[in-house]
């Protein structure tokens, strides 16, 4: 088993049959990552703001665990689930987050805007309703070119009601786009409760608004949100055009490292199952040991470890960069 | 770079003719916006293109500015070199976000990762008595963005010349058209016609003043000058044509072999263009001048409906022409 394990520790890129250990493995990975990050804010070795999702894994590794190389994903501020799920290499994506010269963007980003292009990121970005707009137009690219190609649009609940979600949703029904819109719906846009910004706040009857699919699945359950988004995904690429998710989670944490709290009753988490118990306990009815997942465990905190000492080791970008860019733009002609 | 023969049209046609030759040479442009595929854009810009292209390449959109700029972005990164109308600069305004948020910072944010070969086509200015929403020029505030080119043709050829240069472009383009100019016509050069971004040109050359002119203030400019060389005086003008990167060279240069500078664009005064390349010459040419730089534009009113009111709200020739007599006088 710990051979396998191993094997496993570089994320692959996914495939549909990716099975509960290595859900439960990546969730792990994503857990470990956050849980370091706060600790990282609170040494200042990472300043800016910083979006965790604890609490919240379960949605994004299910879905980004129904692509395959080749489609694309478009993801929020709150995106570490996607890095996670999509293979970047977390030692460069700690140095982006660190403002580091390794780090994907080169510490131009941080946390945030980590773009991947490689491991098929384009993009996530800080505007709540980017996500939406941006798969529209890959989307429209994937279809003309034809390939089967699809894109995983990830948002949430803050963001359904931006412009750019009516705005997207009509342009991908209207044009019959191959783009599953994964909606994590963790209760809360910032500070406000869902309630008390939505007058509906079943958002995947949205979906009927614009003549699609809309479902909703239990979103702390990895396997859950895999097959609904597996689904959706097989039905995107077969031209079928977009579906609407909804996975209903629940934020364990501030909306950024600024959230001064007292707006939310601290026993609202209480009974809101967490995703990595829900999938180690299935894990252990199907006969895994807890040693097993003990060792999961280990490897997951190794792994973001070694992420970290690599982001630290990495020197800072330097700004030279930056004068020959405003140099470009600021001067002169250029003939 | 300029074509030998040259044909006379329309400010509208020269840009169709640049989108048709861009889009039969290479296969990823697309063109999106409100009514520019069934209809041919309400300027006739995009006529024909449908037909000779397809749906697939000249895509009539929702009324959904943001939705647009922000599907070009995505098309962009998925390797497509989208050209985007929005029919009016006015309707820019729903745009901001995805251009001031994507489009001009991706590629910097993203460390060259991605480019952003998009060319928004867009069309400002008064004169139509169109009211305070559709007859705007704000250029300015796409010019105030790095990482994003923003050019205003001043006439057919060099509509042709901007556009063709923009839509080789990777980097991103703000085109600025002007409502009035779309019927204006003039000699433009067959085959491949380019005008690099960020270049300006002395349309006209003159020892006595200069004119730094804008979009539709080049040709009102050229009036001026004319009407003050029966008086002697020999005006030269300029055709600023890229705000940013802004060709300080030739503007400068321009204001040192005639010391006496005016402005003239369209937009407001304050904070507008005219401000940026004011402050750009003083710099630049601050010994040479012999009085302060004249600007010209708007009243700072938002723009009347009425035909009554429009006119006394903006610059023409017969200002441009007075501000070069007011200053040459002071500094004789």
């Amino acid at each position: 088993m710990t051979q396998t394990l191993q094997e496993r520790r570089s994320p692959l890129p996914s495939s549909p049959d990716i099975d509960l250990f290595e859900l439960y493995r990546r969730m792990r990975v994503l857990r470990r990552m956050d849980e370091v990050l706060a600790e990282l804010v609170a040494e200042r070795l990472i300043t800016g703001p910083m979006h965790l999702g604890i609490g919240q894994e379960a949605a994004g590794i299910g879905a980004t665990a129904a692509l395959r190389p080749g489609d694309m994903v478009t993801a929020t501020h709150r995106p570490h689930a996607q890095y996670v799920g999509l293979g970047l290499p977390l030692g460069r994506t700690f140095a982006e987050m660190m403002g580091r010269v390794d780090g994907q963007c080169g510490g131009r980003g941080g946390h945030m805007l980590i773009a991947d292009a490689e491991h098929g990121l384009l993009a996530p970005s800080g505007i709540v309703g980017h996500s939406l707009l941006f798969a529209v137009g890959h989307g429209l690219a994937q279809k003309r070119a034809g390939q089967g190609a699809v894109t995983l649009c990830v948002t949430g609940d803050g963001a359904v009601n931006s412009g750019a979600f009516n705005e997207s949703l009509n342009m991908a029904a209207l044009w019959r786009l191959p783009v599953v819109v994964l909606v994590e719906n963790n209760g809360y846009g910032l500070s406000v409760r869902l309630d008390r910004h939505s007058h509906q706040t079943e958002l995947y009857r949205r979906a009927a608004g614009y003549g699609i699919p809309g479902e909703v699945v239990d979103g702390n359950d990895v396997e859950a949100v895999h097959q609904a988004v597996s689904a959706a995904v097989a039905r995107a690429r077969d031209g079928q055009g977009p579906v609407l998710v909804e996975a209903l989670t629940f934020r364990n944490n501030g909306f950024s490292s600024s959230d001064r709290g007292g707006y939310r009753d601290p026993d609202e988490g209480a009974g809101v199952t967490d995703p990595l118990e829900l999938a180690a306990r299935r894990l252990r009815e199907r006969g895994a040991s807890v040693e097993e997942l003990a060792e999961i465990d280990r490897l997951a905190a190794v792994e973001i470890d070694e992420a970290v000492a690599f982001a630290k080791a990495s020197p800072w970008p330097d700004t030279e960069a930056l004068f020959e860019y405003a140099a470009k733009w600021d001067e002169g002609a250029r003939r | 770079m300029t074509g030998t023969t040259t044909t006379r049209m329309t400010y509208s046609q020269a840009l169709n003719d640049a989108l048709r030759r861009e889009m039969a040479a290479d296969d990823r442009v697309v063109v999106l916006g409100e009514d520019v595929a069934h209809y041919g854009g309400i300027f006739s810009v995009t006529r024909g293109l449908l037909d000779e292209f397809g749906a697939d390449r000249v895509l009539d959109t929702p009324i959904s500015e943001n939705g647009i700029v922000g599907g070009a972005i995505g098309m962009a990164m998925s390797g497509l070199r989208p050209v985007v109308e929005i029919m009016y600069t006015d309707f820019l305004c729903l745009a901001l976000d995805t251009i001031a948020n994507g489009v001009a910072a991706f590629p910097f944010a993203f460390n060259g990762q991605v480019s952003m070969p998009i060319v928004v086509r867009t069309q400002g200015g008064a004169g139509i008595n169109a009211g305070p929403q559709h007859s705007k020029s704000l250029e300015a505030w796409t010019a105030h963005l790095p990482g994003l080119h923003t050019v205003m043709p001043s006439s057919p050829a060099d509509a042709k010349g901007l556009l063709t240069a923009a839509l080789r472009s990777d980097e991103p383009v703000v085109l600025v058209e002007h409502k009035l100019l779309y019927r204006s016509e003039g000699e433009v050069p067959e085959g491949d016609h380019l005008v690099p971004l960020g270049t300006a040109e002395v349309v006209r050359p003159g020892r006595d003043a200069t004119v730094l002119a804008l979009s539709r203030m080049v040709p009102e400019a050229l009036t001026a000058a004319e009407q003050l060389a029966r008086q002697g005086l020999e005006v030269e003008v300029v055709d600023v044509r890229s705000l940013r990167p802004l060709d300080t060279a030739t503007l400068a240069a321009s204001a040192r072999r005639t010391g006496r500078v005016v402005v003239a664009a369209e937009s407001w005064v304050r904070y507008g263009p005219s401000a940026e390349i004011a402050a750009a010459v003083t710099e630049l040419a601050f010994d040479d001048l012999r009085a302060p730089v004249v600007r010209l534009g708007s009243l700072g009113v938002p723009y009347p409906a009425s035909p009554a009111l429009e006119p006394s709200v903006l610059p023409n020739a017969a200002a441009i022409e007075h501000a070069v007599e007011q200053l040459v006088k002071r500094t004789a």
